[in-house]
Formats: structure tokens, sequence, C-alpha cells
């Protein structure tokens, strides 16, 4: 087989695995009609399992409380997909689980304690200290600490929009609003950060 | 990127963020949201379907329309009263009327009894004033009349 020939051949595997790829609608419609649910619940999975915990991350500071946040999320979603109707996209509805997932916690975690600042600084220094120079690390922390003032809306809101570049209507059904309270969300959120980094 | 094709405004919205923090900064934040340990992923896959497969079945809610709560509330004052009619009471008006004799009830019932059926006579007389054509005038006639009748 010359290398032609072998191009051909991985280029027809990789269009047939494409082809074969179920939609997220058709697993979905696969999991409500099927006894085997956790095929089509384990692809599903697998497709979005990062994007949830990584925006689930970016909300809370430790790693394990996002783990934990996340596993509830999914399993709320096990619990809950038999009776969703796919009025919309099944990205924005998860997402919807996360944020009031994330929020519920952020909540019971206010309640129980007030943030501890000083313990994340040192959190954050140490982390940014290991990769770069000084000054690129106090940048850096002063930053995390500027997201970490915002109101849990206006955070949800920036990192959706900035880091997963969603679009203000997805973002307006995830987080229950209107894409003018969306936007506004958005730039309310920099504005804040603004005045945090000039005041400190 | 799909996103952007759609959204117009996404480019000036992270230009704006990046014009006032510094992108390079963004980025480490990022990429430090990102830091995961190796297999984390299959390890948190793992872990959710397993507590998926150990979770006890619930008990399954079933969600009744409109309809079927209004009917469900009819029937239930329906037989509500249909038992306030039906069941009868251990005390009937007419067995208290076999067994008690008139020196038996006190005056103050009695009083109160007659007065209010006198409340009643009154709004009769009321009703007939007010009744559509009548006049003062053809109500004291009568009322002469009906006297005269008795004294006869």
């Amino acid at each position: 087989m010359n290398n032609k020939d072998k191009a051909l051949n991985h280029s027809s595997k990789v269009l047939s695995k494409f082809v074969s790829m179920q939609s997220d609608q058709e697993l979905i419609i696969e999991f409500q009609q099927s006894a085997h649910k956790e095929a089509a619940f384990t692809q599903l999975l697998k497709r979005h399992q990062q994007k949830v915990f990584y925006q689930i991350k970016r909300m809370v500071t430790e790693p394990a409380d996002a783990d934990d946040i996340a596993q509830q999320v999914w399993i709320k979603v096990w619990n809950k997909l038999d009776g969703f109707k796919m009025e919309s996209e099944f990205a924005t509805w998860l997402f919807r689980v996360a944020y009031n997932e994330t929020l519920n916690f952020l909540q019971k975690q206010k309640k129980q304690s007030s943030q501890n600042l000083s313990a994340d600084n040192l959190d954050y220094e140490n982390a940014a200290s290991a990769a770069d120079g000084p000054k690129s690390a106090q940048i850096q922390i002063a930053l995390e600490q500027a997201i970490q003032q915002l109101p849990e809306k206006q955070r949800f809101v920036f990192m959706l929009r900035y880091f997963e570049e969603y679009n203000y209507e997805k973002i307006a059904s995830i987080t229950g609003t209107t894409v003018g309270g969306a936007k506004a969300n958005f730039h309310q959120a920099i504005k804040k950060m603004e005045e945090i980094l000039k005041r400190d | 990127m799909k996103a952007q094709q759609n959204d117009n405004t996404l480019l000036d919205d992270k230009a704006l963020v990046e014009n006032l923090f510094n992108k390079q900064t963004l980025s480490q934040i990022e990429d430090a949201h990102k830091q995961v340990p190796n297999d984390f992923f299959v390890q948190q896959e793992q872990a959710i379907l397993s507590a998926i497969r150990n979770e006890s079945p619930k008990a399954k809610i079933i969600s009744i329309g409109t309809w079927k709560k209004i009917a469900i509330a009819a029937s239930f004052i329906a037989i509500a009263a249909s038992a306030y009619i039906f069941i009868p009471s251990n005390y009937t008006t007419q067995e208290v009327a076999n067994n008690v004799t008139i020196q038996e009830i006190p005056i103050a019932e009695i009083e109160s009894y007659v007065n209010d059926y006198e409340a009643i006579a009154e709004i009769d007389w009321q009703s007939e004033i007010n009744k559509e054509g009548s006049n003062l005038e053809s109500i004291s006639t009568y009322l002469k009349e009906d006297s005269n009748k008795t004294q006869e």
C-alpha cells in the first residue's frame, strides 16, 4: 500500500467515524426510548464533560468542589433527561443545570463561612509563581481576585462570554435572563473588575 | 469558530477585555483553570457512572394536567357534600320537638326567636314599599282596609 492509499484509507476511516457520530438529539432520543440508557448517556458525558467541569472550576476556587458539583450536575442530568423536551439545545440545558448547581453551592458556602481571601491569595501566588516571574504572577493574582469579587451571575456571564465565546442568546438562556440583561452583566463585570484593580 | 461567525460583537467584547486586562494574563488564568491531573476525566466519568448505578430508583412522579386537577378537586367536594347530605345525624329536629316541652325552653331563646321573625316581617314590608309602582298612599289604604276587616 503506497502513501496515497494509506492517506485515502485514513481519511475514509475518519469520515466514517464522523458519519457514525450521533448528534446530541439522537443520543437523547436513544436515552429516552431505550432500556439501555447508559451507552447514550456515556456518549453525552464524554462529549460535554470537560466544558462543564472547566466552567464550574472557573466559578469555584477549590478543584475538589468543582469535581463534586460536576458530578452532581451529571447525576441530575441522568435523572431529568427522560423529561427533556428538546426545546433548547442539550448543551444550553446542561449549562443551565451547571449554573444552578454552582450557584446553590456558592450560596451554601457563603452561609457556612465568609470567604478567606488570604488563603486564596496564597494558592494563586503558589500557582502563578511556579510558572512565571514575580510581576506577571502579581498581575495574575490581582486579576483572579478581581474576578472572584464579582457577583456570581456577572462572573458566570463573563466566563461564558470571554472564555467559552458563547453568544448572548445562549448565555441568556443559561442564566435565565434576557439578551439585554446578559450584555449588561458582561459589561458591568468588566467595569467592576477595572474598579477593583484600580482600587487595589 | 461557529460562535464567532454568528456573533459580530464577540471580537469587540474580547478586544475590550484584552485592552483592559493583559491577554497573556487572561490566558494564564484560563490555563490554570484547565490544569487537571492525568486521567482526571476518565476517573470522573467512572465516578459519575458508578454513582448513577448505585443510586436507588426514585419514585416516579406523574405530572397531572389542569383539568385532571380540577376533576380530582371536584370529586373530593362531591364526596364531602354527599357525606353531609346522606349521613344521618344522631339527633334530628323532630326528635328534639318530641322530647322538649315549652317550659324547658329558656325565655331568652323564645325572645330571640320572636325578634328574628319580627325582623323578617319588617323586611317584607320594606320590600313591598320598594316594589316598582307602589306608593305610600296605596299601602296605607291597604292597611286601613285590612284593619277594618279584622274589626268586623
